[in-house]
């Protein structure tokens, strides 16, 4: 059999136990028959998900991103640390820091850290408190605080932050003053051990704003500059969905084109295959949500704030039946859990403190040198890095929906277990007193 | 269960260990001397009295069970009598009932040897084959 029948096999075993499960007084709304990741793609995160719908419905995707928001970012943080801590074990892990390092520091400019331009925006603004976590120290506000103390060593945790305006480059030393004579590895594992290296509230503001764009539309961003960070995206999500030839096909470019309009314009639309409808959610509507379910640790309680947002977004004006709403709902559901992927992928390798860990950890290799420039280009130079830590997070997710999916069929598969168990007995008992009563 | 979740193939073997369930309950043996002693008193396959059953519980998937508004019989009925109809003649025309006992079968028999009649005690040490007929 194809990989394909293999998926579909699944998929229909499944489906027929859902079928055989329902009560007789209980309409049941069939699973539609096309899914989307029966193919022979390797994909795994689609076809999980494929499988969890088919197994507890819209409600279950929901769940799911209740939980992925909640407990899936605190539960993988320490065992995603534990992966970039490997990539950047190099031959030289055990010499003492380099004395340029120490003494002149690695300099790097701005605009190769930061991809989205995030040191423009003020952390205090009504943008900038959705984009930053003002509730604790992280490396994006100490580099904010860097750039407005121009020409000041700011401390954050091992390193030392500091802004040169001539050059627009950051400037980072080691803070080792305790310990002068620490080597390359033990500063690199210092740093991600005592760093966030995955920010809740950072990354749900990216899922919600890549969809409706209520947080890049006030960023006064120009087109070229969405374009770049989509593209970026673009390039994550192939590498998650196992296409590693960095090459962005033309009708995906086109695709980017309108999305990086929609993002400024703040709209989204949604193709339900017979039409599309558009959703906005505003920047204060953002607002709410994000203050809602970032300091939630209720998985419910954030998927139904989720819930209530995508139905406030959803414009009214269009025809509703429950039947479209539920698909609206799936379709939003499955792009959040999407992009939540692709930004727990950011966050590990393209977010300003990795790529100042890529730059120094460059420098020490190339005598001094920082080989860091276009964060689309250096996805490619860092292939086998970025890989690599990709392949992690796709492993985790797909863990956790697996579990997810586990959970809700072993409560599909008892009844039906106990069913066959019932009808064997009922055999027996039938066999029996056909073979004594006639 | 050890599953690669960065492998589609790992975590299709996954579900489907999970979701076949062709180990669960295997049937009780029925007792021999039951078999023997109620088989040949069973009245045997009829096509009408399972098609019948099967019309009979029409009803509980919501169908309608009887003649038609117009008076005719419902030409799905009729279909029913002649699949069943045909189902069990193919069973009973064109299945294959192999039986396979297995060695070790306790026999006691009778004789006769050169110094007059014997008695033996032992046990079959062959697979012995039978055939059936469904009826």
């Amino acid at each position: 059999m194809s990989l394909s029948d293999n998926k579909k096999s699944v998929l229909d075993t499944i489906g027929a136990y859902s079928s055989l499960n329902q009560n007789e007084d209980k309409s049941f709304n069939q699973t539609k028959n096309s899914f989307s990741s029966v193919n022979n793609k390797k994909e795994t995160i689609p076809y999980l998900l494929d499988v969890l719908k088919t197994v507890a419905g819209t409600e279950a995707l929901k769940q799911l991103v209740g939980t992925m928001f909640s407990n899936f970012i605190e539960q993988t943080e320490p065992k995603l640390k534990k992966t970039l801590k490997k990539q950047f074990v190099q031959y030289n892990s055990d010499n003492t820091l380099p004395s340029n390092f120490k003494n002149n520091g690695v300099s790097i400019p701005v605009e190769n850290l930061d991809t989205k331009s995030k040191f423009k925006t003020n952390p205090d603004s009504s943008t900038g408190s959705l984009l930053y976590d003002n509730t604790k120290p992280n490396f994006d506000k100490i580099g904010y605080q860097a750039i407005l103390n121009e020409g000041t060593d700011i401390p954050y945790n091992n390193l030392l932050v500091n802004y040169n305006k001539n050059t627009d480059s950051f400037i980072f030393k080691p803070n080792i003053s305790t310990n002068p004579n620490v080597t390359v590895n033990n500063w690199f594992t210092d740093y991600i051990d005592k760093t966030e290296i995955i920010n809740k509230k950072e990354v749900m503001t990216g899922v919600i704003d890549y969809i409706f764009g209520s947080v890049t539309s006030n960023q006064n961003k120009t087109d070229e500059q969405i374009k770049n960070e989509l593209e970026v995206d673009k390039l994550l999500e192939q590498l998650i969905d196992n296409n590693d030839s960095f090459q962005i096909s033309q009708e995906d470019l086109d695709a980017i084109e309108k999305k990086a309009n929609d993002l400024i314009n703040g709209i989204t639309y949604y193709d339900m295959g017979c039409g599309v409808i558009s959703a906005n959610l505003s920047l204060s509507g953002m607002s709410s949500l994000i203050s809602n379910i970032s300091g939630s640790t209720n998985g419910f309680e954030i998927a139904n704030a989720i819930e209530n947002s995508i139905d406030q977004a959803s414009n009214s004006d269009q025809q509703s039946t429950d039947e479209n709403k539920e698909t609206i709902k799936d379709g939003f559901f499955n792009k959040i859990i999407k992009i939540f992927v692709v930004k727990i992928s950011n966050s590990l390798t393209t977010a300003p403190q990795i790529r100042m860990l890529l730059g120094i950890s460059s420098s020490f290799q190339n005598n001094g040198n920082v080989i860091l420039t276009k964060t689309k280009d250096d996805l490619q130079k860092y292939k086998v890095i970025i890989k690599c830590i990709i392949n992690d997070i796709i492993k985790l997710v797909g863990e956790f929906i697996f579990n997810l999916a586990v959970s809700y069929l072993i409560k599909l598969l008892t009844p039906i277990i106990k069913k066959i168990i019932k009808e064997k007995i009922n055999q027996f008992k039938r066999i029996i007193k056909s073979l004594i009563s006639t | 269960m050890a599953i690669d979740f960065s492998n589609i193939d790992s975590i299709i073997g996954g579900f489907d260990k999970i979701i076949n369930l062709s180990n669960i309950s295997v049937p009780t043996p029925i007792p021999v001397p039951l078999i023997l002693s109620g088989i040949p008193k069973r009245a045997g396959l009829s096509a009408i009295k399972i098609a019948s059953r099967i019309i009979k519980r029409k009803s509980e998937a919501g169908l309608p069970v009887g003649v038609l508004p117009s008076g005719g019989i419902s030409p799905d009925e009729i279909m029913e009598r002649i699949r069943i109809e045909e189902i069990i003649k193919a069973l009973q025309e064109d299945a294959i009932i192999s039986v396979g006992v297995p060695p070790g079968i306790s026999l006691s028999a009778a004789g006769i040897s050169p110094s007059g009649p014997v008695t033996v005690a032992g046990s079959t040490i062959m697979f012995i084959k039978g055939y059936g007929v469904i009826q």
